[in-house]
């Protein structure tokens, strides 16, 4: 831009605000923005937080630790404020400063500007001086050329001073940054803090109670948002619900979206509270559902990665703060939290989730299973609470339970979905007898402590809806952990029409694992006692049920077999029992299962599931139609005992007691056996009863058309009449000879079973008779055995069972008799009654 | 015998002494990010300086900010322990009404 020089000065002339410009800048506005800083600082400072007078305060009115720890922050939050704030004021000094040097510059710079002016007057002046002056027109030149020549040192030493004004500002520019530079360091180091997070931790970090809250409180709101669209996902697509996904998304992508969402904070226990509790567990599961149905829209992969991060989610809600550094505040705050997450999970497992169609159907346990599967998957391994695992397999077991004896003939093991072929559970993942087993999936999570074990096995099944066998044990009381896991495969077929002769469920060889783990403390373990002491009464129970039938007996080979044969291990807790159900000390009450003899936890059991659980030891898979020794458990508990007897080291009255003992076993699996020939016996006379009703059926069905074709139909239905009238009055076309001939087929297993009782307990007999001789006892321990025996079940001698057979023979031949001669009399009257002839017929 | 002593008037008192802060040092935030913006338009000679300005508004706005939410942080701990110590208060006095009732 050419400027024009001023009035006054001469051609080449330049104005001095031209020359040498104004620094730009406002030193008022500057000065301004210090005073709005200052001030800033200053009413921040006299804030109660920031003075420190919080502290003394809380001192004077609030003790104890958590006052103590209020007051300790307190102070230090007030010594952190006014680092901050001093820095603030800092800050603004050196703004002013640098204002004032803005002023001076330009003040310098004005002055400069005014010398310029000046300097190119007095020029312009003597440049016409010497023109005037000069004598000839060569001359001026000469003049002109020094007066050109001063002007341009003197305007290069006025450029040199302005150039050096700015220099000065520049500087103090540069100061004024440093200066803010350094507080702005010493506050938020490095270039990391950039987040507001970074500085927050910067000046709050370490405040344990308000970083913390400060925290908790960002982590709520996330969660509440997070909530919203999680919500949103379960709507359709296109409603566009606040919060939810944007209108028109795919369910896949959502979906994808809010496993991402959800992955960055699943460790955060305020963040998982806080998305739980706004949208439920019965939110979850009902997503789930949603989203996992024909419906749903979302792949394999991505259904898996959501039940991880929200498995994940659960995990950390019901863990608290346990595995974080936090403050008490927010400690105390998780912690109750966790209490109530888990009072909703052990609610939420007995509900049923129903997707949008209604075709589809979750059971709340299965979907906390799958949860948990997919957080293992994702490589969480932290494992839920043992108090919630508890509860959490109690509720699993009740809703199994229950889901026995609904209406819904399609939820089957807590959904409606398929399972894989030749699987028994339904799974989003792999392994479904594994992972779709969400009982199997919560036993796993029990860790390695023996207490931790013991408490599980004896929680309650806590349904009220589960009264009456279903919901109690042999005692009457309410079923346990342990009792259902024992006799799981009966509620497993139970909950369709179909049987399952192959099943074998995973959670067999968890309660083997349970049981053993709950016993290896090293202190007496009264829990572990009492679950030893419920498996053992459930034991006997299942196995007396299932023997009674060849697809249930394997059955329980297949399922409860593993847990018999790690019963036989607390042989130690078995003698006890057998030996204080001898002495009459069985349970002092109903509900006692374990006490403390001798510094052990032993299990304490009835007479009737001593004898129950002898008779499943007794007993093996085969029910066919044949008598049996008794099976190898047994045999192994017997043989024990007679080490035992054999030890040199016994001493009279421990020799007594194992002899008692042998009785007492003896007797019950005599017993158990002779109920199995007994119901044999039974089922073969029925067997016999069905084949003459049929015989008879047939035999009328023959004389009534034999008759029909000869002597006329009236004769024929004349002949219905007497097994018509026979069915009516009793319910059979049997007559006495019929009962007689079954009386005489139907097998007598019950007999020979007796027989063969009688020589394995003579042969008993004879070997603790040699072991007493062999320790140079002069008796032969029968009245000790005789003593046990006389503790179990009363067991019929052959002798007893021929007579009652002969007796039951003879009834029938007796009613045979008694049948004929009816029959005989009421042939006579009728033949007397053909013979009367009627007055006035006869010719 | 007592582990806590809570003097309730007292922490009501701390509590209402602490209302204002978290508000006050918001509005401190706030006005320091302005002012902060203000000098930075008012130097354009100075381009560090200007530079610096805005990173100190950034920075000491949000620590200003985090120390207002940690003094409603601990505002509100002060009140839930007040809540806590008056809902025991309550019980007490419950559990005592009860009592007596049932003794006259």
């Amino acid at each position: 831009v050419t400027r024009l020089p001023a009035a006054g000065m001469s051609r080449g002339a330049m104005a001095g605000s031209s020359a040498l410009p104004q620094p730009r800048g406002d030193a008022d506005q500057i000065r301004a923005a210090a005073g709005a800083l200052t001030r800033a600082a200053h009413t921040a400072g006299a804030t109660t937080t920031v003075r420190g007078a919080l502290a003394p305060l809380l001192a004077q009115v609030w003790s104890g630790p958590a006052a103590d720890a209020a007051t300790a922050e307190a102070a230090e939050l007030a010594r952190r404020s006014r680092t901050v704030l001093a820095s603030v004021t800092e800050a603004a000094r050196a703004l002013a400063t640098y204002a004032t040097a803005l002023d001076v510059a330009r003040s310098r710079v004005h002055a400069l500007q005014q010398d310029w002016d000046a300097l190119e007057v007095d020029h312009a002046r003597a440049v016409v001086l010497v023109a005037l002056t000069a004598a000839q027109p060569t001359q001026p030149a000469l003049g002109l050329d020094h007066l050109l020549s001063h002007r341009d040192a003197v305007r290069a030493r006025l450029s040199r001073a302005h150039e050096a004004a700015l220099d000065e500002l520049r500087q103090a520019g540069l100061r004024a940054a440093r200066q803010l530079a350094a507080v702005t360091e010493a506050l938020a180091p490095g270039v990391a803090a950039r987040h507001p997070d970074d500085i927050r931790t910067a000046v709050t970090g370490g405040l344990a109670l308000a970083d913390g809250l400060a925290r908790a409180r960002a982590s709520r709101s996330l969660a509440l948002r997070e909530a919203a669209y999680l919500r949103g996902l379960m709507g359709p697509m296109s409603a566009g619900a606040t919060g939810g996904p944007e209108p028109g998304r795919s369910p896949e992508a959502a979906t994808r979206a809010a496993v991402s969402r959800l992955r960055e904070h699943r460790g955060d226990p305020v963040y998982a509270q806080a998305l739980l509790d706004e949208l439920g567990t019965d939110g979850v599961g009902q997503l789930v559902t949603e989203l996992g149905s024909r419906d749903g829209g979302v792949g394999v992969d991505t259904m898996r990665a959501l039940l991880g991060v929200l498995g994940s989610i659960v995990v950390t809600a019901t863990r608290g703060s346990r595995d974080l550094d936090v403050d008490e505040g927010t400690r105390a705050l998780t912690a109750g939290g966790a209490a109530l997450v888990a009072d909703s999970l052990v609610r939420a497992a007995g509900s049923t989730y129903d997707d949008r169609s209604g075709h589809g159907r979750n059971a709340g346990y299965w979907v906390l299973g799958q949860l948990l599967v997919g957080a293992r998957g994702s490589g969480d391994r932290r494992s839920l609470p043992p108090a919630v695992v508890a509860r959490l397999a109690a509720a699993a077991s009740s809703a199994e339970v229950a889901e026995t004896r609904d209406s819904d003939s399609l939820l089957r093991h807590g959904t409606t979905a398929t399972p894989n072929g030749g699987e028994f559970f339904a799974s989003w993942f792999e392994r479904g007898d594994e992972t779709g087993d969400a009982l199997h999936v919560l036993l796993a999570e029990v860790g390695d402590d023996p207490e931790e074990a013991a408490a599980l096995l004896t929680t309650p099944l806590a349904n009220p809806a589960l009264a009456g066998p279903v919901g109690t044990n042999s005692r009457g009381d309410r079923t346990t952990v342990a009792e259902h896991l024992t006799r799981r495969w009966i509620t497993y077929e139970a909950n369709a029409v179909e049987s399952h002769t192959n099943l074998r469920l995973a959670t067999n060889d968890d309660l083997v694992r349970l049981v053993r783990q709950a016993g290896e403390g090293a202190a007496p373990s009264l829990g572990a006692a009492e679950a030893r002491a419920r498996i053992d009464g459930e034991l006997g129970r299942a196995s007396s049920w299932a023997h009674r039938e060849t697809s249930t007996a394997s059955l329980y080979e297949q399922n409860t077999r593993p847990v018999e044969d790690e019963s036989m291990r607390w042989s130690a807790g078995h003698r006890e029992a057998i030996s204080s159900v001898i002495r009459g000390e069985g349970p002092a009450e109903v509900s006692e299962y374990a006490r403390l003899v001798d510094g052990r936890a032993v299990p304490v059991l009835t007479r009737d599931e001593l004898v129950a659980l002898v008779g499943g030891y007794a007993t093996a898979g085969d029910v066919g139609a044949h008598t049996r020794d008794p099976a190898a458990s047994y045999d192994r508990l017997v043989e024990a005992e007679l080490a035992r007897l054999a030890d040199p080291a016994q001493r009279i009255a421990d020799q007594e007691e194992s002899i008692r003992r042998l009785g007492f076993l003896d007797a019950a699996a005599s017993a158990t056996l002779m109920a199995q020939a007994g119901l044999h016996d039974a089922r073969s006379k029925v067997m016999w009863q069905s084949i003459a009703e049929a015989k008879n059926v047939v035999l009328v069905g023959r004389t009534f058309v034999t008759t029909a074709a000869g002597p006329g139909l009236a004769a024929a239905t004349k002949g219905l009449v007497e097994p018509g009238q026979s069915l009516l009055e009793s319910g059979t076309t049997r007559d006495a000879i019929d009962d007689l001939a079954i009386e005489v087929v139907r097998s007598d297993l019950t007999l020979d079973q007796a027989l063969l009782n009688e020589r394995r307990s003579a042969d008993l007999q004879a070997r603790v008779a040699e072991s007493l001789r062999a320790a140079g006892s002069g008796s032969s321990g029968r009245e000790a055995f005789l003593a046990g025996a006389a503790a179990a079940p009363l067991v019929r001698t052959s002798e007893e069972v021929r007579r009652a057979r002969a007796a039951e023979l003879a009834g029938k031949v007796h009613a045979v008799l008694d049948e004929r001669a009816e029959q005989r009399l009421v042939d006579g009257t009728d033949r007397r009654e053909r013979d009367v002839v009627p007055v006035g017929t006869r010719g | 015998m007592a582990r806590y002593r809570i003097d309730v008037d007292g922490v009501s008192h701390a509590r209402a002494a602490l209302l204002r802060d978290p508000l006050v040092l918001h509005e401190c935030a706030v006005g320091l990010g302005v002012a902060a913006a203000r000098a930075g338009s008012a130097c354009p000679e100075a381009p560090e300086l200007r530079n610096a300005l805005e990173r100190f508004g950034y920075v000491h706005g949000h620590a200003v900010e985090a120390l207002s939410a940690a003094a409603e942080a601990l505002g509100g701990r002060v009140d839930i322990v007040t809540i806590e110590a008056r809902g025991v208060e309550h019980d007490l006095a419950a559990a005592f009404t009860t009592v007596a009732s049932e003794l006259t």
